[in-house]
């Protein structure tokens, strides 16, 4: 890729981190030279965990250690961190340095577990790619690893519902990924599955669970192999989605397929989904009818990964008829092919210059993209709703554009704008006439 | 006075303006001596022969450095009568401040010996290790307290990675050499010496001195290299064949400059090192691609086996 400019999430060693970040019970140690974890602090603001953000164990390794290998110094961090942070799993995670070097993260692993310490590796170096690549690398040597590691399986809770793994929704990979998780949990739940989302507080014994699972949920690509893996490894069937589902009928559709593959009482998903969908509708009704009158047939663009851009995307071109002009895919290759999703023209880039650029070049009212494209909305005089990274000034808490609750929050979020853009463009009106120049 | 001075147009300035000079990666050039790297396939004789030319050029008068770049540190074993030698690398790891006399022995007619020394093997990154070492001795003020005439790196295999192509890279040294046998594999390392001196010399890289044929037995030994010499565009520095006296001096710990410093192969050394101590001639070489090379070998192997088919009465030419 060339010429990247914010290239917005950061290298697969941050991905891994943000990862291992969100698994409470779990501390990450960086193998590498200074820089690298602040790094990931810098570019993911809002990941981070118990031990995480900018407090992670780590070797900050120097010359010497290049030069003869930084086994020695690695152990001497593994004990050093048991010593100091209560953790039920430390998981070292390698830089580009020490992959290059050849350091045996595995073999420093294996030697800290004989002594008690129960310690993962992974080689996920950042030059293997960005966020996702990280999030995919350090769950498969965890799928390889975790068995290892107690001899006795974990406890199995005495609940008679299906076990789900979610997969494929990366940490950091959208600003509202954990509130996106808790309502997919609270969709599987409402359904009748007990849902292994694995990060948040769940943490750690959620993980060790991954195996027992009656399937796997994937969410985007990046819970392919993962997914591929555990069904090798323990014959778990997987149902595979593009995105996450958004609006009561992906929801519905969703849920149908649950409760078929998985034999579920229909009765009770039905009646679930009638309640949501009359509470959707008596929150958002009023500002329906505003809504036909200046929001249909807007034309918007959409910045994210793949699986926010289609979520979104296939919502706002169903519920609200709008009309998608422009998708930019941030986590494909510039040579991968991307299909068609929608009737708009279709780019890969994380390249914010190149971003602004494709966008300069559209014909839109609205953007859907991260923080990094305030500037050009406001050259655009477009409004801006924040759905991936980096979000910036907008911090998020269990905000979701997931699911049902995520679809009226989406909704409610997109009519404020285009109130917003209205009013603005009503005052400039007024003072125009004001001064005399209408 | 009505003079034209220049009918160029300046757009803001600029034009006319030389261009700033180019910062050098770092600021290196050794103004004390001449510097030079000795290349080859592992086992070539590399240090063998490296150890006798500075032997000789001690032996004429010089003042001597023979650096050892690999982590072996066996380089200049024969010029100290193998006695330990801490590596520039070990204090680097003891994590002392390192001094010069720490980390150098005087040899044979007051060589001064050093060792860069690196992990051991299968651990760590014994390139980075050479950059270290070179770049340790820089800021040690080696060369302008010892003030050498020459200086001579040994370079461990081939250029395998950057690391081990420091020592011609950023104007460590200016000229290099690379010692080869007839063998293909020999050559292969050779050219892919030349790869690396070709693409480094155009941006302030040594260049090549030439070709230090070692080993050789074989009627057409010579033949070979030279024929690799004038495809690639360099000169042979010298011939120096196989020997027994070479290994036996060896094996007393001892250059054949100071084991046995009448035979005729010590004066092969010394002709050898006058000839480096003299030539100025150095070359950027055109390193042959790889299917060129091995054609270049098939063609050689047709030779050669017509020749031992012919009872050695074949005339072996280039």
């Amino acid at each position: 890729m060339s010429n990247i400019e914010n290239p917005r999430t950061g290298c697969a060693l941050h991905g891994a981190l943000a990862t291992l970040e969100a698994i409470e019970g779990v501390v990450p140690i960086v193998h590498a030279n200074a820089g690298c974890a602040i790094q990931h602090a810098l570019a993911n603001q809002d990941t981070g965990g118990y031990i995480g953000g900018q407090s992670v164990p780590a070797t900050n390794i120097i010359d010497k250690q290049v030069i003869f290998g930084g086994g020695a110094r690695l152990r001497e961090q593994i004990k050093n961190t048991a010593k100091v942070i209560d953790g039920r799993l430390y998981v070292v995670v390698g830089s580009c340095a020490c992959a290059m070097v050849g350091d045996e993260l595995t073999g420093m692993a294996r030697e800290a577990a004989e002594q008690g310490v129960p310690v993962a590796a992974s080689n996920v170096a950042g030059f293997h790619g960005g966020v996702h690549r990280g999030y995919e690398r350090v769950l498969l040597d965890l799928i390889e690893r975790l068995p290892e590691l107690e001899s006795t399986p974990p406890h199995r809770e005495e609940d008679a519902r299906p076990l789900v793994n979610v997969l494929g929704l990366v940490p950091g990979g959208n600003p509202y990924y954990k509130g996106d998780l808790e309502e997919l949990r609270r969709i599987l739940e409402a359904i009748g599955l007990r849902a292994n989302v694995f990060f948040g507080p769940d943490g750690y014994a959620a993980l060790r669970s991954l195996p027992h699972a009656r399937l796997n949920l994937v969410f985007s690509r990046w819970g392919e192999a993962l997914a591929a893996r555990l069904e090798e490894k323990y014959g778990t069937p997987q149902l595979i989605f593009d995105a996450a589902p958004l609006g009561i009928e992906e929801v519905s559709l969703f849920a149908q397929a649950l409760v078929e593959r998985l034999d579920l009482d229909a009765g009770a998903a039905e009646r679930f989904l009638e309640r949501e969908e009359a509470l959707a509708e008596y929150f958002l009704l009023g500002a329906a009818n505003r809504y036909f009158d200046e929001g249909v047939g807007k034309r918007v663009a959409l910045v994210g990964d793949t699986e926010i851009v289609l979520r979104i995307g296939s919502f706002l071109s169903r519920f609200a008829a709008v009309d998608i002009r422009t998708t930019i895919h941030t986590d494909r290759d510039d040579d991968e092919d991307i299909p068609a999703y929608f009737d708009g023209d279709t780019h890969a880039s994380r390249d914010s210059g190149e971003i602004a650029a494709i966008l300069r070049a559209s014909d839109i009212d609205l953007i859907f993209a991260s923080a990094l494209e305030t500037d050009v909305a406001r050259a655009l005089d477009v409004p801006l709703l924040v759905i991936s990274p980096p979000s910036r000034d907008r911090a998020p808490g269990g905000q979701t554009y997931a699911g049902l609750r995520g679809a009226v929050a989406l909704g409610a979020d997109f009519l404020t704008l285009i109130r917003q853009a209205r009013r603005t463009d009503e005052e400039n009106a007024k003072r125009r006439i004001v001064a005399g120049r209408g | 006075m009505s003079e034209i001075v220049s009918n160029r147009i300046s757009f803001s300035g600029r034009t006319g303006a030389k261009p700033a000079p180019r910062a050098r990666a770092r600021d290196t050039q050794p103004a004390v001596g001449k510097h030079i790297a000795l290349y080859g396939k592992g086992g070539i004789g590399k240090s063998t022969t490296t150890s006798n030319i500075s032997a000789a050029l001690a032996e004429a008068g010089y003042r001597v450095i023979q650096i050892g770049c690999d982590p072996k540190s066996d380089s200049t074993n024969t010029l100290r009568g193998n006695h330990y030698l801490p590596t520039v690398l070990d204090s680097v790891r003891g994590g002392n401040k390192v001094r010069l006399e720490d980390i150098s022995a005087t040899g044979f007619k007051g060589i001064l010996c050093i060792e860069s020394g690196g992990p051991v093997p299968g651990v760590g990154c014994a390139g980075r290790g050479i950059n270290a070492a070179v770049t340790l001795l820089q800021e040690l003020h080696l060369f302008e307290e010892f003030k050498p005439d020459f200086v001579l790196y040994d370079v461990l295999g081939d250029v395998v990675c950057g690391g081990f192509a420091v020592p011609i890279r950023d104007g460590i040294t200016d000229r290099a050499y690379v010692v080869t046998s007839s063998d293909f594999m020999a050559i292969y390392a050779a050219n892919n010496l030349f790869k690396a001196v070709n693409k480094y010399a155009p941006t302030g890289g040594a260049k090549l001195g030439g070709i230090i044929g070692n080993g050789l037995s074989a009627g057409y030994s010579n033949a070979i290299i030279d024929d690799f010499a004038s495809r690639t565009g360099v000169s042979v520095a010298g011939y120096v064949p196989r020997s027994l006296m070479v290994s036996q001096s060896e094996l007393y710990g001892k250059t054949v400059i100071e084991a046995n410093p009448k035979s005729e192969h010590a004066d092969i050394y010394r002709a050898l090192a006058k000839h480096i101590a003299d030539n100025d001639d150095l070359v950027i070489p055109q390193p042959l691609g790889t299917n060129d090379l091995r054609d270049w070998a098939r063609d050689w192997g047709d030779r050669v086996f017509n020749l031992e088919n012919s009872g050695g009465a074949a005339r072996v030419a280039a």
